[in-house]
């Protein structure tokens, strides 16, 4: 029993130990896999066992190929004692490695193992031969080959801004065990590396695909480069290339000789484009060479060259044009600089100003010639002016640039001058169109005439400066309006007058011409071309000025006015009949006169009642004919024959169709007729009012005064002693 | 006893009595006299005015007798009314005065006056000379004149002056040189007097001041044409009142507002 209980007890100590296998944590005092015969440079496993001790484990023992230490095959031969249990027996395939391949032998063996036995693998290596050393182990194995040499293709650059060059390199195929690398039967590293002479410039260049290439930074100056293949147990390097490499860090010179011209703008040719030139720079300064685009040119119109006038970009021509035209007298700066291969670049070359020049100045159209007036639809020309009295506003289309001045030459002659600015850079034209819009009071236009012919219609003109167009000869053409146009213009003649009404206007044209042919009027110059005309003229008695128009440059030949004046009558119609009737010897009318019989002296006569007066009832008298708040109606021409007659009333009217009356006329208010039948009225005597007066009447012939008053101091004369009073002075002496 | 027996004081007292007596006569006396001087001082006083009242009345009657007379007409006063009765005596007369000089009435800014230079109505004898005019006689005033001169049937001339105010633009100025035409001061004259072949009249307006007007022959020898009429009356009282008055009345005028054109 003894000896049973021992034989129990070993034969359970070894079914322990061997029913563990293969178990990576070792019991403590286990020795490793040397029981597997893993000698000879198989690959164990390895690792430490509960007691810390190193043990190894023979992962190749079964392997029947070359093995790299990848771990175990998937599917192995039995190749531990326990991994059949019991006594049968196992079909075991055996899966040579990736080098069984290269070695000619099948990729799987199938065999029949037996449990708890060692089973021989049966793979025969065809080479490179490697005995087995043991049963159940494959005894073929890999030899250490020289992988094959690269080749190199190109180091390139031989210059660079850094050294840094690149250098390429072919090789010979990865695949396969027996390939460019050579057999490695250890652990395989297939890496490059390159050398410069002796020194490793370059190592653990992991292999790929080739071809290879690789960055490696050259000191200038020779070098002898050589890439070598190595797979760990062994290495091989490709021939020697010599190389001899430069570096450049020098930037060119800026381009040279900068200069500036300019191109007018042929869409606006007062303004101009600029374009910047300069030299091409010879050569790089290094060895990289001038770049592709090496130049990089700034215009702006700030010196600070912001804003740029071009596109901020480097180019390859020497000149650079604006996108844009500028005014004269604009300031341009410009500079440039340029660059190598390598980006190196110059400094920018110093500012370099230029001022846009001006255009050559468009010369200043002129116009010019004689005022002709308009009167009645009949053109005069020579006729005189005031000057000063013209408006002009003229205006031309385009306008840009444009500065017209029309002006009164003379008080004869006006003139234009239409300058055209092509000096500002404002796109301006060399030809414009130019509207007059003169004006002169009095005057309804004043303005040009197509073909210079008074009959035809408004036009402006069209001028091309420097054009040879002769324009020293058109004639402004002012058509006579007499301010309303309605109503005609008055003339007085060898008298003085108070004005009743402020600011009458009373244009009078300047080509007058006389009432009649009787020879009453005159329109000499200096005597009879006035408002009020004549040798002695009077004065006239205004507050505000009456206006006569510029075309008499004073009221008469004396001239004599007063300003800002207020008159004041020293006796009035009403006034006048109140005296009569005090201190006056006179005649009362109980009936209208019907005949000469009524006036049968001179003398003052009164009525009540309207009269419509017969100038033959007067013939030969001095007769002061009162009208106590009535009216006097004239309806036909008033010429008594040989005598003086005054007719005063609170109304005097008179018909369109009367057009003389021989009196002297004095009434509170007066109608001098209408224009309806274009008849002047001329009043031989005197005209006094007490309200003023509104002229309806205007003559058919403008030149000629629609109402004429002259002032006949002989009816005066003869009327003395009835159209007067007297004057008392009383004094106590003692 | 008592009558015996007498008081000195008496005596003394009706002398007092005395002189108080007299001291009252004294005053009643002096306060009658005076009040008869007064009275009769008053009396001759009104009677004066009286008079004086009855002289002027008489005198203006006179110029109320005679001023539609003809030149050289001369009535007593003691003709007219009861003044014979009244015992006033005097006379009025019509005088055509001839000077070298004639002064106008004041006249009013913006009135004329008419100056004869030849006989009214008949515009005869007409005057030949130069006419020195004058202007300004009030102090403060500053008129301008306008005077149209006709001469012959119709001839006529114009002048215009200013003073010390350019009324009249481009009128002439006038010269500043005082001087007494009668008894007027006139400050300005015109500068060149009117040289005036057979005068009819001339017309001067007056702008801007009231002013008399002087006119006087340059030489101070040819006399002026006779402006109008000038009437002299006189009336004297029986107590000696003596008054004297003068009325010129201008030939015919014609106003300034008449002969100025006006519309």
């Amino acid at each position: 029993m003894k000896r049973l209980a021992i034989f129990i007890f070993v034969a359970t100590f070894f079914f322990a130990f061997f029913s563990s296998k293969p178990s990576f944590a070792r019991t403590c005092g286990e020795t490793g896999c040397a029981e597997y015969g893993c000698t000879g440079g198989y690959v164990c496993n390895g690792g430490n066992d509960t007691c810390g001790s190193r043990y190894n484990e023979c992962t190749g023992a079964t392997n029947t190929t070359c093995q790299t230490n990848t771990g175990w095959d998937t599917t192995s031969p039995c190749n531990t004692a326990n991994e059949c249990t019991g006594s049968g027996t196992r079909t075991a395939t055996w899966t040579p490695g990736t080098c069984s391949t290269n070695c000619g032998n099948s990729n799987t063996r199938t065999d029949v193992c037996t449990c708890s036995s060692n089973n021989t693998c049966p793979i025969t290596c065809a080479g490179p031969v490697k005995a087995c050393t043991a049963t159940n182990v494959v005894a073929c194995a890999c030899v250490d080959g020289i992988p094959q040499a690269p080749t190199i293709t190109s180091i390139t650059p031989i210059c660079s801004v850094n050294g840094s060059t690149t250098i390429n390199w072919t090789f010979g195929s990865t695949t396969g065990c027996g390939n460019a690398w050579g057999y490695v039967c250890s652990a395989r590293s297939n890496t490059f590396y390159i050398m410069d002479g002796a020194a490793t410039i370059a190592s653990g260049i992991a292999a790929g695909t080739s071809p290879y290439s690789r960055s490696v930074t050259l000191t200038a100056g020779a070098h002898t480069i050589k890439v070598c293949a190595d797979n760990g147990p062994l290495s091989n390097c490709s021939a020697v290339t010599n190389v001899n490499t430069s570096i450049d860090t020098t930037a060119p010179n800026p381009p040279s000789g900068g200069t500036v011209t300019f191109a007018a703008n042929p869409s606006c040719t007062d303004q101009y484009i600029p374009t910047y030139t300069w030299n091409a720079v010879a050569a790089d300064n290094g060895c990289s060479g001038m770049n592709a685009t090496p130049y990089h040119a700034q215009g702006s119109t700030a010196i600070g060259f912001s804003p740029l006038i071009w596109a901020d970009a480097w180019q390859a021509g020497t000149s650079k044009t604006a996108a844009a035209s500028y005014a004269p007298g604009t300031s341009l700066y410009f500079k440039v600089r340029s660059r190598d291969a390598f980006d190196t670049r110059s400094l920018f070359t110093p500012a370099i100003t230029a001022t846009v020049p001006s255009p050559v100045p468009y010369s200043v159209i002129h116009i010019e010639g004689p005022f002709t007036e308009k009167v009645s639809g009949v053109c005069y020309s020579n006729i005189t002016l005031d000057k000063n009295s013209f408006t002009f506003a003229p205006t031309t289309n385009p306008s840009t640039g444009v500065t017209t001045v029309c002006h009164a030459q003379s008080n004869t002659r006006y003139e234009c001058d239409i300058t055209i600015d092509n000096s500002q850079g404002l796109c301006t034209v060399p030809t414009t169109t130019l509207t007059l819009n003169a004006a002169y009071p009095g005057y309804s236009e004043a303005i040009w005439r197509a073909g210079n012919a008074c009959g035809n219609s408004a036009v402006d003109i069209t001028a091309t400066a420097g054009d040879l167009v002769d324009r020293s000869n058109i004639p402004l053409f002012l058509t006579y309006s007499g301010g309303s146009g309605t109503t005609g213009w008055f003339k007085l003649s060898q008298t003085s007058f108070s004005s009743r009404e402020n600011g009458r206007q009373n244009y009078i044209p300047n080509t007058m011409s006389t009432f009649d042919a009787s020879g009453d009027d005159s329109v000499a110059v200096g005597v009879g071309k006035f408002f009020l005309a004549g040798t002695n003229p009077g004065t006239i008695v205004q507050n505000s000025p009456i206006v006569i128009g510029p075309s008499s440059t004073a009221y008469s030949a004396n001239n004599w006015y007063t300003s800002s004046y207020s008159h004041t009558d020293d006796i009035t119609y009403q006034k006048y009949i109140d005296y009569i009737k005090a201190r006056k010897d006179s005649t009362a009318l109980t009936s209208v006169p019907v005949s000469a019989a009524s006036f049968p002296t001179n003398g003052i006569y009164t009525i009540s009642q309207d009269v419509t007066l017969d100038p033959t009832w007067f013939d030969g008298k001095n007769i002061v004919l009162v009208l106590q708040g009535t009216r006097a109606t004239f309806t036909s021409n008033f010429v008594p024959t040989g005598g003086s007659v005054a007719i005063l009333a609170s109304d005097i009217s008179i018909d369109p169709a009367v057009t003389q009356i021989n009196a002297i006329l004095i009434a509170k208010n007066v109608s001098t007729g209408d224009n309806s039948l274009g008849n002047g009225l001329k009043i031989k005597g005197n005209l006094i009012s007490e309200s003023a007066l509104q002229l309806d009447r205007k003559q058919t012939d403008d030149r000629k005064p629609s109402l004429l008053v002259i002032f006949d101091v002989q009816t005066y004369i003869n009327v003395l002693p009835y159209l007067s009073t007297s004057i008392y002075d009383w004094r106590q002496i003692q | 006893m008592t009558n015996q027996i007498q008081n000195p004081n008496n005596k003394n007292k009706q002398g007092q009595v005395l002189l108080i007596a007299i001291m009252l006569l004294a005053t009643v006396v002096t306060v009658v006299m005076t009040i008869a001087f007064n009275s009769t001082t008053e009396t001759q006083v009104a009677k004066l005015e009286e008079d004086s009242q009855k002289a002027l009345a008489a005198a203006e009657a006179g110029i109320d007798s005679v001023i539609k007379q003809s030149v050289g007409t001369n009535i007593p006063i003691s003709t007219l009314g009861d003044f014979s009765t009244q015992g006033i005596s005097g006379n009025a007369k019509v005088l055509a005065v001839n000077k070298t000089t004639f002064v106008t009435p004041l006249l009013q800014k913006d009135e004329q006056y008419t100056f004869y230079l030849s006989d009214y109505p008949s515009f005869a004898n007409p005057w030949t000379g130069n006419l020195e005019l004058y202007l300004l006689s009030e102090v403060g005033q500053c008129p301008s004149i306008e005077v149209l001169v006709v001469t012959g049937l119709s001839t006529q001339a114009r002048y215009a002056y200013n003073t010390c105010t350019a009324t009249i633009n481009y009128a002439t100025l006038a010269s500043n040189v005082p001087t007494q035409i009668e008894d007027v001061t006139f400050q300005w004259k015109i500068p060149v007097s009117l040289s005036i072949t057979n005068g009819t009249v001339a017309f001067v307006k007056v702008y801007g001041g009231r002013t008399k007007l002087g006119f006087r022959d340059e030489g101070g020898v040819n006399n002026l044409p006779t402006q109008g009429k000038t009437v002299d009356s006189e009336a004297r009282t029986e107590s000696g009142v003596v008054k004297k008055v003068q009325l010129f009345q201008s030939y015919p005028q014609i106003p300034s507002s008449f002969m100025m054109t006006s519309f």
